[in-house]
């Protein structure tokens, strides 16, 4: 195909898409009004506007030859047209197999459809059709939905467009603000014409100096006693006068002039402000949409999760017209699926659980949106499920060693409940596809806190869970601190810092090996921030005071040290790019106004490296490890989980590690490399590891290079064999530890 | 008069560009030149956005050791890759270092090289596969060697990449 006709068909397609999915959406929504029981009337005109739908769709795509979903469509048509006619009625059956037929049809787009699935489809689709009223329906057989579907299922991952729509109003404002923007260019052009008619001036200046410099010199010579000529000097003084009333009048102008110059650059410094911060409102207000954009996807959601879970859930949702930052409801979109999933799965009891307790057979999730100030919105998901078990979480928190049992007693309710947004505590006993596994609070929690709001729970047991978000409406510019640590400038989110301190040296106390400062009397733990971010530490000793800014993530409080604080200032964050996903510690980074660019570490990150490794140790034995080079050994082992394992251990222990799979490739590699120790398996393929021994040994290089041999074979005729080779020690692997390794290696270093 | 300067050059770039297209009759691939250490590598042009400067590079804490660092072009924040550490290539530092930005549906980030030698003409005829020495990931990301010893790396593959990416 012709590059530019196979460039159109691309375009063409992503156009389909984009339209597919608008019609994919008003399915879905049409098909759960249908099944939440509507008067006649307005039954009739849904099954119309839905039926449309399935034509336009069916339309679209055989214009971009997509035949799979033409297919599907024109089956879909023909059940709705039963429908319409009356000829068929609904069903459970007939709602699941169109519900389905939905999901296949976003399959197709995604590229990820199964030819078989498509065609079992129509077939079903078709049979339904060609039913009767009348009849009875016989038994389809209906494939059993698995919970796992439901987790996968499209609707949870619409495809978001890269499309939305903007009321025309919103982008006239905005034109208007930009129009603005022709005034600064105008303004600036101005000045820069004006700075350079100072500049000529000053050229005209240097000019008229340049023509009595040398009377000034002369002058000055005489006054060494070199009386040459009075008459001269009368001339020269004259011309000086001359000059002097000239330079006088000139300065009064150029003094003039500058003021005039810095009042106008003033003013347009005050435009430009205004402008660049109204367009900048303006903008975020373009950028945000109603809550029923995010609203959207949850009734589909929680029909296939409670219908998987055989549970029956209603959902109500109030407050989609409330207007928040695009931003926002991306990053809320997840959290919120999440906690409705918890809701449905661990909150909302069986049918026959509910009967037992005079409970409502179904279920009853509710989202309430309000806006309770300027820019703060309130989230309630609100669910009258069976609550959250305070003696359960407890009990689970003394099994994972969180807490001992005496002070899980002494913990309060709130405490307790906060636990589950912060810990990792699930209660539900079953691990599901969709929640049990305790991370995912902790991940809202996170994110809420990311966005700069705020999660809390309250729960009563056999009455139902509430979980409260507070969200701001739009995103507040990123304000942070700028620090430096060993010549490294970063930025730490605002938001996250509950203090910065100057400590001196005896306010750094070690307890249980640990390093602690007292913030409002409490000891928190401190840590240096360049040995979490494994950078070099700079020499401590010589400071007085020690810096350290306290950050606060998910109830979690940490000190790091840092070398110096610059100041705070507003930052603008740019991503680091698709092809940069997850950079631990790293959130983002900004460009300063000169230029230069600084990354914006992430707190919730930090605050779990600091956890994982113990850093305050090393921060006492900073000085000396600094100025060691990095060992560097080389690994010869052919099993390829044994070479993971002695490269991981290798490296925890802090040595360069270059893994070879053979005798060959390893002799090649040291050849090419200096290293400080080698450590090879016996049995491995191509050239075994006494050959290898051997071979090194016979070199200049490898005579007197340490040497580990590692080996499942532990006789000792194998561990002669070795020593006679030229191994400097023989590690067994049936009695291999990892301490073991590592005092063997140093001991040889 | 600037601006009728600019209007000649850039006839003339035209012009010249179309001459060495003309004068192809077979496919061909129009390629940037750079160095690696002292081989010579190219990535095809329709992937190349500019090629930059090195300057100012920051360097990113806790990330492998194919992540150079970062650099600000035009107030935008690129990632720098250093293919070098991928193709086990000696790392020295030159007075010359240049990043070229790459891009591909959306995807953005620049690669270190030592030097940029400019653009060329590279016939698929005088194409041909890797040589036997090459290994690892150098081959992964290969499209081709010409019969002079130029390495062309696909640069929809290095895009793409998921050894890349971090």
């Amino acid at each position: 195909m012709d590059k530019k006709e196979e460039e159109f068909n691309l375009k063409l397609l992503a156009t389909f898409k984009i339209e597919a999915e608008e019609h994919i959406k008003n399915l879905s929504q049409g098909l759960i009004m249908l099944e939440g029981k509507l008067p006649p009337e307005k039954e009739k005109e849904v099954l119309e506007t839905i039926f449309r739908e399935a034509h336009s769709l069916k339309g679209a795509a055989r214009s971009v030859s997509q035949g799979q979903i033409q297919q599907i469509c024109q089956s879909l048509e023909n059940v709705l047209d039963g429908l319409k006619k009356r000829k068929l009625e609904f069903s459970e059956n007939i709602f699941t197999t169109l519900y389905e037929a939905i999901d296949c049809v976003s399959q197709v787009l995604q590229g990820k459809a199964d030819e078989t699935l498509i065609l079992l489809l129509s077939e079903r689709l078709d049979f339904l059709s060609l039913q009767k009223k009348e009849e009875a329906i016989p038994k389809v057989v209906v494939q059993e939905t698995p919970v796992v579907k439901a987790l996968k299922d499209s609707s949870l991952e619409a495809p978001s467009s890269k499309t939305i729509r903007i009321s025309i109003q919103k982008l006239d404002e905005l034109m208007q603000q930009v129009e603005e923007m022709l005034m600064l260019k105008l303004a600036s052009k101005k000045q820069v014409n004006d700075l350079q008619n100072l500049l000529f001036e000053l050229e005209e200046w240097d000019k008229k100096w340049g023509q009595v410099q040398k009377e000034v010199y002369a002058l000055r010579a005489s006054k060494q006693g070199d009386f040459d000529s009075l008459i001269h000097k009368k001339e020269y003084a004259s011309k000086l006068l001359d000059y002097f009333e000239w330079h006088e009048h000139f300065m009064n102008s150029l003094e003039e002039k500058m003021r005039l110059l810095t009042k106008t650059a003033m003013q347009d410094h005050r435009l430009a402000s205004s402008v660049v911060d109204m367009l900048l409102e303006d903008t975020k207000k373009v950028l945000m949409q109603p809550l029923s954009v995010l609203y959207e996807v949850f009734p589909r959601m929680c029909r296939d999760i409670s219908h998987a879970l055989g549970k029956d859930v209603r959902l109500e949702m109030i407050g989609g017209d409330i207007e928040v930052d695009r931003r926002i409801l991306e990053e809320i979109k997840d959290p919120m699926i999440h906690l409705l999933r918890n809701c449905i799965d661990h909150g909302i009891e069986s049918k026959e659980e509910r009967l037992k307790y005079n409970k409502e057979p179904s279920g009853l999730i509710q989202i309430i949106a309000s806006q309770v100030s300027g820019n703060r919105m309130e989230m309630l998901i609100i669910d009258d499920g069976k609550g959250i078990d305070i003696e359960k979480v407890k009990a689970k928190g003394v099994e994972q060693k969180l807490f001992s049992r005496s002070e899980a007693e002494n913990l309060t309710k709130d405490e307790v409940l906060s636990l589950i947004l912060h810990s990792g505590i699930s209660t539900s006993n079953m691990i599901t596809e969709l929640s049990g596994r305790g991370l995912g609070l902790g991940i809202v929690s996170e994110k809420v806190d990311r966005l700069g709001g705020q999660v809390v729970v309250e729960s009563e047991k056999g009455k139902g869970t509430t979980f409260k978000i507070l969200l701001p409406l739009t995103q507040a510019t990123f304000r942070g601190i700028q620090v430096k640590v060993n010549e490294h400038n970063f930025i730490v989110p605002t938001h996250n810092v509950r203090r910065v301190l100057r400590l001196k040296k005896d306010e750094i106390r070690s307890t249980e090996g640990r390093l602690t400062i007292n913030v409002d009397d409490k000891a928190i733990a401190f840590v240096n921030l360049a040995s979490v971010l494994k950078i070099p530490v700079q020499d401590e000793e010589k400071k007085e005071y020690t810096y350290a800014v306290v950050l606060k993530s998910s109830e979690k409080m940490i000190a790091f040290a840092v070398d110096e604080i610059i100041n705070e200032q507003e930052v603008l964050v740019k991503t680091l790019g698709k092809e940069v996903q997850h950079v631990n510690n790293i959130l983002a980074a900004t460009v300063t106004e000169w230029g230069q660019v600084i990354p914006i570490l992430n707190p919730p990150d930090l605050i779990k490296s600091a956890t994982l490794d113990d850093h305050v140790s090393k921060f006492l034995e900073v000085e000396d490890k600094a100025e060691e080079k990095k060992k560097t050994i080389l690994v010869a082992e052919d099993s390829i989980t044994s070479r993971m394992l002695l490269k991981n251990i290798l490296e925890a222990a802090g040595f360069e590690v270059k893994a070879t799979v053979d005798g060959v490739e390893a002799f090649g590699a040291f050849t090419e490399g200096p290293y400080d120790l080698l450590l090879f398996d016996v049995e491995m393929p191509r050239m075994d590891g006494f050959t290898l021994t051997k071979k090194i040994r016979s070199t200049e290089k490898g005579k007197h290079l340490p040497i580990v041999l590692c080996t499942s074979r532990g006789s000792k005729e194998d561990r002669e064999q070795g020593i006679e080779a030229g191994a400097n020690a023989y590690i067994d692997k049936n009695s291999f530890t990892q301490d073991n390794l590592l005092n063997i290696i140093k001991r040889l270093l | 008069m600037n601006n009728d300067k600019e209007k000649i050059l850039k006839e003339r770039a035209k012009k010249l560009s179309l001459q060495s297209a003309e004068k192809m009759n077979e496919p061909f691939l129009e390629v940037v030149e750079f160095t690696l250490g002292s081989e010579r590598h190219a990535i095809e042009a329709r992937y190349i956005q500019e090629v930059y400067p090195l300057k100012k590079l920051v360097e990113l804490p806790s990330v492998p050791s194919h992540v150079l660092g970062l650099i600000n072009v035009r107030r935008k924040i690129y990632t720098v890759f250093d293919l070098r550490v991928f193709f086990n290539l000696p790392i020295e530092i030159s007075d010359s270092a240049k990043v070229i930005l790459l891009e591909y549906q959306g995807i953005e980030f620049a690669v270190f090289a030592d030097r940029v030698l400019g653009a060329s003409i590279v016939k698929f005829s005088d194409l041909q596969p890797a040589l036997p020495t090459m290994t690892g990931l150098r081959l992964d990301f290969l499209k081709g060697i010409t019969l002079d010893g130029l390495v062309i790396l696909d640069g929809q593959r290095l895009l793409t990449s998921q050894k890349i990416v971090v």
